[in-house]
């Protein structure tokens, strides 16, 4: 005890009594906070004082003691381990309840299990009536062609009536789901911010030496909610502030690959929804946005639902210096600009650009290779110097810029301006996600509102020239069941129309030149005008023509979609009738075409992907079996497994949470437990005090001075 | 993954999750029980859903063709009873078989009789037309595929017209099927052979300069056919129809081809019922005979038509006859008479059996539509038990399992409430 | 007396394992549950009825050892106080693993009747309901309209 003076013992009782008193506070606070959501176990950092520093010529026969006890601080309990296994099993759970959520919603319109009037289901009923109602419709002798027609049209309207409604139906889903899109993404910019703001004031407390737990554990928290919403990663890394000040930063960025940085330290970034730049000519029709014909530009909304990320930003709106997203900037014509002012906002965006400059030796030879790259990239001419191009400029530059890599663009306009002054790169610049960038709960919004699954076209895969999901083809969302009801619904109204409408050429006179005579032999003046036209005389009796059409106010069959279909205008009112029979001179009861009709309605068709010129054929089937198997089985088997696929991360995820609650959490009989430990610690150290007072005390009084 | 901590939150989380699973599993169990259902969602058993649409499907196609085989058994009924009037006779007429052995009993010897019977003989006939005009509901039942259109009548000269037709227009082999010419077909112009051409074009008849132009244009004139062979191949049709139709018009002069063929045509005419015969087209869209009823009964067929193989008006000619005959002796007016009614008698003995083995097969088809009839209905009930089967919970399985599910979870209860002894909790408290 | 403890020490070793193997079979009886398993759970029940007779065995060991080493009536958390000094160390880890055990074993048995209790509730709700709903349905009605 060589080390340690005579009232030093006093010190270390002393420092016994403190830290026992720390450590029931820490336990009361703990204890308190049992029901705090999101409060993480705090336990308090002793450790034994040394006196270590003298001890050069140490017997090994000295007996030693520290001195005594530090409490150096309040600690956290957490197991960063078990937190990023836990967020990343949310942001699985988060894309699955998505997900799920959008299904369910779909079945809701497309399950017609155990609907209807005796269960026989919704649409599937309509076309079960319908194809009844041309089965039996002869038992009905005394029908006229006008009664006939009355019966089978208001079947075939309450099929199409169905067919809009679904079709309604999905439209106020996508809204729906498009304003919860949003409505997510709000939520998400906000707990971005929120973040931002607690690494602020985590910073701060840092920097003057305090631990700043609670914001930790509220930060924790709202990292715990972003995991469900997009799929991160979390990474602690140490800001030198200086004269060996180091404290932590927080960065947080998607899981995708790259990653982008979502928040670094106090910046942080915001989402939204990524606009593309269309162009239009004089006369109002869409051209690619750099056409020379283009007359003008309009922003809108990215059809694909691609998520832009700003700039890293702090509360004050200062940029984050070392803006890691930056560098793949990706950046877009936005709008025509020809002011002055747009040439800054050029040069300010470009010149913040690093790029490869391995091309060449000397700061020129880089500049002209990189000019060259660029007005690649851009599609812009890469030689001479006419026409609108971009110019990188090696002389503009400051030393800093020139040491990373920076260059000064312009953009130059072609010798007759006004015609291509069209490039104004935008004031804020963004990074743009791609298709496969994002997961979670957001990703899984977007691919419900994006989807086509099967009906994907090599265009819609492509939408914006990003890299699009490779899965694509099979996942599907809501275009995708709107594309399979609509492809039904323009099956339907194909086959229904051609099975009712017979050539012109075998119906309506021709002479044996083929062209369309009068009743006198007559060649008609104009041979495409069809109501001049005049029946054969073995079809006399014809009157068939579609049946269906794209609207009820006329008969044009072009572009019929689920939402559209209707009666057409002449079978509602009286001018087309459903055709009995095809048959010359046909007689009063031929049914012939009606048989064929209801062999139609129950035959296999082929459905086809996209447009029947170029698809392919995606199901063979009946009418209602494309409805029943193809759509709503589809459906349903979806369902199942992202039920199945749900159930089973959220067990993991409950298995987690009470994994990493064991470490962080508070548990009651073990606080209680600590309690008693810290008491006895504390009456043991006041026992010390008194222990060795009364030694001193016979030391001093005992002993003869 | 097992922890070596549980806390106090992590417990009521795990309540939480398993409350919320077993609420939902039992929310599942407590519809499936009350909609007596197996599956409330296509997602639940997505393979039964899409088998219970099938058969669902199946089902209601069968009530329509149940219907319609309904409709036809009656129809045919009807067709039957009103034939049988004719054939079996009632109270106030013989029937065909009464004739036939009136008019076989007959012999020189009873010849009075002979005036009688001529009467009698067109009164049949007449009745015969009537009951072949004779509806059920508002369509005529013998009127194959035009039921809305009276079938027989009666021309001015007291010919039996079959929808406008003479009935006893001499018989041809075609029919329009056979022939496949087409109005524009008959229209259209001979092609002339190369010899034919060059007289043409000498005479000047034909402008065209050479063989090869004078193709072309008939080519154009005649554009509803592809090539000049192909013209020449239509026109083979044209050359036989024409054929055809000359050889019958110099055979049969007054008679016109067109309307043997016409009568040919409407002895076959088709209406399409589907009474469950799987019915179906071929690939150009036609349906397959056998695959669907024809439900059309034609009067023509079964009264026979063509030179002396009417049976109306065969007995109408043979009553006319009988009718002339002396009053007293029975004696033909003529000599012509005599050997006229000889061939007629023949003649109306081949027509009464005709028109009997044709009733016969009417009776014969309802029966075959009745065992239809009791299939489909089988069928229908087969389809409702699998409908029941894929779709509908055993009410009785489901409530023995739930009553073991109870008595099962009681005692786990109490056997797990009871492990802990009293001493041992007050030990460890 | 030193001894006594000592074999007292081993005796709570051997009852934390008990109701560990107990934890372990509430957790399998609730996964049964879950599943509708009822073979299962009956299984669960016959392994759980065994060990309760091991743990009834032990119970009054237990209550045999305590009375040898004066310590009738004295609680789990009065063993350590009532330890010799020298043992204190030893009787507060071997007090605190089996108090834990306990507490897990708690827990896990409470879940298990907390979920027992859930399903045998909505059973006699649907059995009640069933008693005066016709709802077997024989056939099902002409579907067509």
């Amino acid at each position: 005890m060589g080390n340690l003076s005579t009232f030093g013992t006093f010190t270390m009782a002393r420092l016994g009594i403190y830290a026992s008193q720390y450590a029931l506070n820490v336990t009361g606070n703990n204890i308190s906070n049992i029901n705090t959501d999101g409060y993480s176990r705090q336990s308090l950092d002793q450790t034994s004082m040394n006196y270590g520093a003298a001890d050069r010529y140490q017997s090994k026969y000295d007996v030693r003691a520290n001195g005594g006890v530090l409490a150096t601080g309040v600690n956290q309990l957490r197991d960063q381990y078990l937190d990023i296994r836990y967020r990343n099993e949310m942001t699985k759970v988060g894309e699955m309840d998505a997900k799920l959520d959008g299904l369910n919603q779909l079945a809701d319109i497309f399950d017609e299990v155990n609907k209807g009037e005796d269960q026989a289901g919704v649409l599937e009923a309509r076309f079960n009536e319908l194809i009844q109602v041309i089965e039996t419709q002869h038992q009905d002798q005394n029908t006229n062609q006008d009664d006939i027609d009355k019966i089978v049209r208001s079947a075939a309207e309450a099929l199409a009536i169905q067919f809009n409604d679904y079709a309604k139906q999905l439209e106020t889903l996508t809204e729906n789901k498009i304003a919860e899109f949003r409505d997510e993404l709000d939520a998400t910019n906000t707990i971005l911010t929120k973040i931002r703001d607690l690494n602020a004031s985590i910073r701060k407390s840092e920097v003057f030496g305090g631990s700043a737990l609670t914001q930790r554990d509220e930060r924790n928290l709202l990292i715990d909610e972003l995991s469900e919403k997009i799929g991160i990663n979390v990474l602690y890394e140490t800001e030198n502030l200086g004269d060996g000040v180091e404290v932590e930063k927080l960065k947080i960025s998607t899981s995708g690959d790259p990653e982008r940085v979502l928040v670094d330290g106090i910046y942080a970034a915001q989402l939204s929804i990524a606009k593309t730049t269309k162009g239009y000519d004089a006369n109002g029709d869409e051209v690619p946005p750099k056409d020379a014909t283009v007359a003008r530009w309009e922003t809108v909304e990215n059809e694909n639902f691609n998520l832009n990320i700003s700039e890293l930003e702090d509360a004050k709106g200062n940029l984050d210096p070392a803006d890691p997203n930056m560098t793949k900037q990706v950046f877009s014509v936005q709008s025509l600009g020809d002011d002055a002012s747009d040439w800054d906002k050029v040069k300010n965006v470009v010149k913040r650009l690093t790029f490869d400059n391995s091309g060449g030796t000397t700061a020129a030879q880089k500049a002209e290779a990189y000019e060259k790259a660029l007005n690649e990239q851009y599609g812009f001419t890469t030689s001479g110097t006419g026409g609108p191009r971009f110019h990188v400029s090696d002389t503009e530059m400051t030393d800093g810029e020139k040491a990373a890599g920076m260059y000064v663009v312009h953009f130059h306009m072609g010798p007759s301006g006004t015609e291509y002054n069209f490039v104004n790169i935008d004031d804020e610049r963004v990074t743009q996600l791609n298709d496969t960038e994002l997961s979670g709960g957001l990703q899984a919004m977007r691919e419900l509102l994006t989807e086509a699954g099967e009906y994907s076209t090599a265009a819609t895969l492509s939408r914006d020239d990003l890299a699009y999901d490779a899965d694509a083809a099979t996942k599907r969302g809501i275009p995708y069941y709107k594309a399979a009801l609509d492809t039904l619904a323009r099956k339907f109204a194909e086959v229904m129309n051609e099975a009712n409408t017979l050539p012109d050429e075998v119906v309506y006179r021709t002479n044996k030149a083929g062209k369309f005579v009068d009743e006198t032999g007559a060649v008609l003046a104009d041979q495409t005008d069809r109501s001049t036209y005049v029946l054969r005389e073995e079809y006399s009796y014809y009157d068939g023509g579609a049946l269906f059409s794209n609207s009820g106010n006329t008969d044009d069959t072009e572009g019929i979609t689920a939402a559209n279909l209707s009666i057409s205008h002449s079978w509602a009112h009286g001018s087309v009738h459903v055709l009995q029979s095809t048959q010359e001179n046909a007689t009063s009861r031929a049914n012939d075409n009606l048989a064929h009709i209801i062999a139609t309605l129950t035959k296999d068709h082929d459905f086809v992907y996209g447009s029947n010129t170029t698809g392919v054929t995606s199901f063979k089937g009946t009418f209602q079996e494309m409805l029943t198997d193809t759509i709503a089985g589809t459906l349903a088997k979806d369902q199942n497994i992202t039920d199945t696929m749900r159930d089973n991360y959220n067990t993991t995820a409950d298995e987690l949470y009470v994994d990493r609650d064991a470490i962080m959490g508070v548990d009651l009989n073990d606080e209680a437990m600590n309690m008693m430990q810290f008491q006895k610690a504390y009456s043991a150290a006041c026992r010390l005090m008194t222990t060795y007072d009364g030694m001193l005390d016979k030391l001093i009084n005992g002993t003869a001075v | 993954m097992s922890s070596f901590r549980i806390t106090t939150n992590g417990l009521y989380r795990n309540y939480r999750s398993n409350l919320y699973k077993n609420n939902a599993q039992l929310s599942d169990a407590m519809t499936t029980v009350q909609t007596s259902r197996k599956f409330n969602t296509y997602a639940e058993d997505p393979a039964a859903a899409s088998k219970a649409w099938r058969l669902r499907r199946a089902y209601w196609r069968t009530g329509d063709q149940i219907d319609n085989t309904n409709y036809v058994i009656s129809k045919y009924e009807s067709a039957y009873t009103a034939m049988a009037a004719v054939v079996d006779g009632d109270s106030e007429n013989r029937g065909l078989d009464g004739i036939i052995s009136a008019v076989e009993g007959l012999s020189d010897a009873a010849g009075s009789a002979r005036n009688a019977l001529g009467k009698e003989l067109i009164q049949t006939a007449e009745n015969v037309v009537s009951m072949m005009n004779s509806k059920y509901g508002e369509d005529f039942i013998f009127a194959a595929s035009d039921g809305a259109n009276i079938p027989f009548t009666w021309s001015d000269s007291g010919k039996l017209l079959y929808r406008g037709i003479d009935v006893t227009t001499p018989k041809t082999a075609y029919t329009s099927e056979e022939l496949g010419v087409t109005k524009t077909m008959l229209a259209m112009e001979k092609p002339l052979s190369q010899t034919e051409y060059d007289e043409a074009h000498t005479a000047g008849t034909v402008t065209e300069a050479s063989y090869d132009d004078y193709k072309a244009a008939y080519m154009t004139r005649n554009k509803d056919y592809e090539s000049f062979d192909a013209a020449t191949a239509d026109y083979a049709k044209v050359v036989k129809y024409n054929d055809a139709k000359t050889s019958y018009e110099s055979e049969h002069p007054g008679w016109k081809f067109e309307n043997a063929v016409k009568l040919n045509d409407m002895a076959e005419e088709i209406t399409y019922l589907d009474i469950g015969l799987g019915m179906q087209e071929d690939d150009d869209g036609k349906i397959i005979s056998g695959s669907a009823f024809n439900s059309a009964i034609s009067g023509l067929k079964f009264l026979g038509y063509g030179e002396d193989a009417n049976l109306v008006m065969v007995m109408k000619e043979l009553g006319e006859i009988f009718s002339r005959a002396d009053p007293e002796t029975g004696a033909y007016e003529s000599t012509d008479d005599r050997t006229r009614a000889s061939e007629l008698l023949d003649r109306l003995h081949d027509g009464i059996r005709y028109s009997q083995g044709q009733h016969v097969q009417l009776s014969a088809d309802a029966k075959y539509l009745k065992t239809n009839l009791s299939q489909l209905e089988t069928n229908k009930a087969e389809l409702n038990t699998q409908i029941t089967e894929t779709e509908d919970l055993e009410m009785a399985d489901a409530i023995t399992e739930m009553t073991w599910a109870q008595y099962c979870y009681n005692a786990a209860l109490r056997i797990g409430t009871q492990i802990l002894s009293q001493s041992l909790l007050d030990y460890m408290s | 007396m030193l001894d006594a403890f000592r074999e007292y020490f081993d005796f709570m070793e051997q009852l934390g394992r008990l109701l560990e193997q107990l934890t372990e079979l509430e957790k399998e009886k609730t996964a049964a549950v879950r599943r509708d398993d009822l073979l299962g759970v009956d299984n669960c029940m016959k392994q759980e009825q065994a060990l309760s007779l091991t743990l009834r065995a032990m119970d009054r060991k237990r209550e045999t050892l305590l009375a040898g080493m004066g310590l009738r009536d004295v609680a789990l958390s009065g063993l350590v106080q009532n330890s010799p000094e020298e043992l204190r160390p030893e009787a507060r880890a071997a007090a605190e693993k089996l108090r834990s055990r306990y507490v897990l074993y708690r827990s896990a048995a409470d879940v298990a009747r907390t979920t027992l209790e859930c399903n045998l509730h909505q059973i006699e709700r649907l059995l009640a309901d069933e008693a005066y709903a016709p709802a077997n349905r024989g056939s099902i009605a002409d579907i067509r309209a």
